[in-house]
């Protein structure tokens, strides 16, 4: 049996009590990306930037982009011209927006939070304050000390005006790496507790248990079922814990067998890309004759296999593949 | 689209789960038996309130200190169970009959082996738990049993007993038994802004400590009566 899975990413932000007390809206953005590389980026807009909102938007989706654009490239420079290149990108489309609307750059400021993954490769960054957590053994772990100043909000930011060291990254093969959490340190106020000052930041802090919970539902639920779990913290003890915004993304690999095993057919065609029922059989036949065999059989016989005809193994497969199985 | 039972939150520890930092868990055992009407009990509300205002400005405090709140007035009633001191209030006090403190702390220890459990359950670390007990007078029913419990539990470094006696009439004899021999303190007046404002300060020392070590609690001159 091949390790057949695709990567599943599920992101929230959700508006804090004192932006709502003062009726502004939420400036955490979150988005995510699935298909052939498995995308989640943070960005809380800065509470000094006059554009914060628009920012953390700019800054979310031009790294987005890149990503799903440059992954395997970012991968073959190696951590300090990805790094670069990462920020080189930020910096650009913040200058453009900022030009459109009259602004300064600085006016768009906020914080960056990444990771993306595909086919056992793995990037992830970290710039400013809140939380990026991998999984490994069964337990979350923080990768980084968040970058906190002196004073409350104190933090760095994109962009970076020449500070390329600010941002962190981790790159390499994602072997042992169950999954990724990014949080806002909104969301981070109650998720990530400290435990001490020694230590690396694995040791010194504890991501709260229903990350756990979320992780594993999402080998057993629809992503848009665990989008609403998460949300239903986050806006629930997660925000009474903190007036600021709220936000959280989630990433994990998804094995077929765990994808198949346990689904409601909902979720069978939420996982499969599927719109119609039988369009979800077909492709859970075509998917556990490909997670059998592995890469390397010629589409007939796959599609012998799978018991579907060949121009429909053709759609199907590079539909599953389009989506991020492999 | 409904959230799935097994990832919905519905139970009372999910505030456990979303938020791992070490609790100090405290449990206060408030007399509002007949005695206490009146002024007493509008200043012990007022304490309260100012309690929870204080614990809330501390960002280490709040994310660690776990209050349940029983009172002891003609019958025990659980009046707060335990939940981070800094999300919630303290529902109005009223005072009424007689003072069964015996079965009040046998109440306070169960809450306190429960949210251990609780504890336990969600891999949460937690301090030595605390037990506060104010009362102006004397148990109207039997202690024994009460007082071998929290004996057993200081002397096993298990909990630490905070007992203050309210006026004249508090019987600190008995509430030492009742408090496993720590030494009661009488309250000067009716300052029970001054206790809880301290109780705050000493929750902050305790949840910037390490679990298992000593604390060095700040001094209680402001409402200790010499």
């Amino acid at each position: 049996m091949s390790s057949l899975g695709r990567g599943v990413a599920v992101g929230v932000a959700v508006r804090g009590r004192s932006h709502e007390a003062r009726g502004i809206g939420c400036e955490d953005v979150v988005l995510t990306r699935d298909g052939p590389v498995t995308i989640a980026a943070l960005a809380d807009g800065a509470g000094s930037a006059r554009h914060a909102r628009l920012g953390a938007e700019t800054t979310a989706r031009a790294v987005v982009e890149l990503l799903a654009r440059e992954f395997a490239a970012l991968q073959d420079a190696g951590p300090v011209a990805a790094r670069d290149r990462i920020l080189e990108v930020v910096d650009a489309a913040l200058a453009r927006e900022a030009h459109v609307h009259g602004a300064h750059p600085s006016d768009l400021a906020s914080t960056l939070l990444f990771v993306a993954m595909s086919h056992g490769r793995v990037i992830g960054g970290h710039l400013g304050d809140g939380v990026v957590a991998v999984r490994r053994k069964g337990r979350f772990e923080v990768v980084f000390e968040p970058a906190v100043g002196e004073f409350a909000g104190e933090t760095v930011f994109v962009p970076t005006r020449g500070g390329a060291g600010d941002l962190r990254l981790f790159t390499g093969p994602t072997v042992g790496i169950e999954g990724v959490a990014l949080m806002s340190d909104g969301a981070a106020t109650s998720l990530c507790g400290a435990l001490g000052s020694e230590g690396p930041p694995s040791a010194r802090y504890r991501i709260a248990p229903i990350l756990d919970r979320w992780w594993g539902g999402l080998s057993t639920h629809a992503p848009s079922e665990v989008r609403g779990a998460v949300e239903e913290a986050l806006r629930g003890p997660v925000r009474a814990r903190t007036g600021d915004d709220c936000s959280l993304a989630l990433v994990r690999r998804v094995g077929f067998v765990d994808a198949t095993a346990l689904v409601t057919p909902a979720r069978r065609c939420e996982m499969l890309g599927a719109s119609t029922c039988g369009a979800a059989r077909i492709r859970g036949r075509l998917a556990r004759a490909w997670s059998e065999v592995g890469e390397g059989l010629e589409l007939v016989r796959l599609a012998r296999r799978a018991r579907v005809s060949v121009r429909k193994a053709r759609q199907h497969h590079a539909a599953l593949r389009a989506i991020g199985w492999g | 689209m409904p959230i799935p039972t097994s990832l919905a939150l519905t139970s009372p520890d999910d505030d456990l789960l979303c938020s791992p930092t070490t609790r100090l868990p405290i449990a206060v055992i408030l007399d509002t038996s007949g005695s206490m009407a009146g002024r007493p009990l509008e200043e012990l509300q007022e304490a309260l309130a100012l309690f929870l205002a204080e614990i809330a400005r501390d960002a280490d405090a709040s994310a660690s200190a776990d209050l349940a709140v029983i009172t002891v007035g003609g019958s025990v009633m659980v009046h707060r169970p335990f939940s981070l001191a800094s999300s919630g209030g303290v529902p109005a006090l009223e005072a009424d009959g007689a003072t069964p403190l015996g079965e009040g702390v046998t109440a306070a220890l169960r809450l306190l082996d429960e949210r251990k459990a609780q504890y336990r359950a969600a891999g949460t670390p937690y301090y030595q738990p605390w037990l506060v007990i104010l009362t102006d007078g004397a148990a109207t029913d039997d202690t024994a049993r009460a007082a071998a419990q929290t004996a057993r539990l200081v002397r096993e470094r298990k909990l630490t007993v905070f007992p203050v006696g309210v006026g004249a009439r508090a019987d600190l004899d008995q509430l030492q038994l009742l408090a496993g021999g720590a030494r009661p303190m009488r309250l000067k007046g009716l300052a029970f802004g001054a206790f809880f404002r301290w109780l705050s300060a000493s929750v902050s020392c305790a949840s910037r400590s390490t679990p298992g070590q000593g604390v060095a609690l700040p001094s209680p001159f402001s409402w200790v009566e010499l």
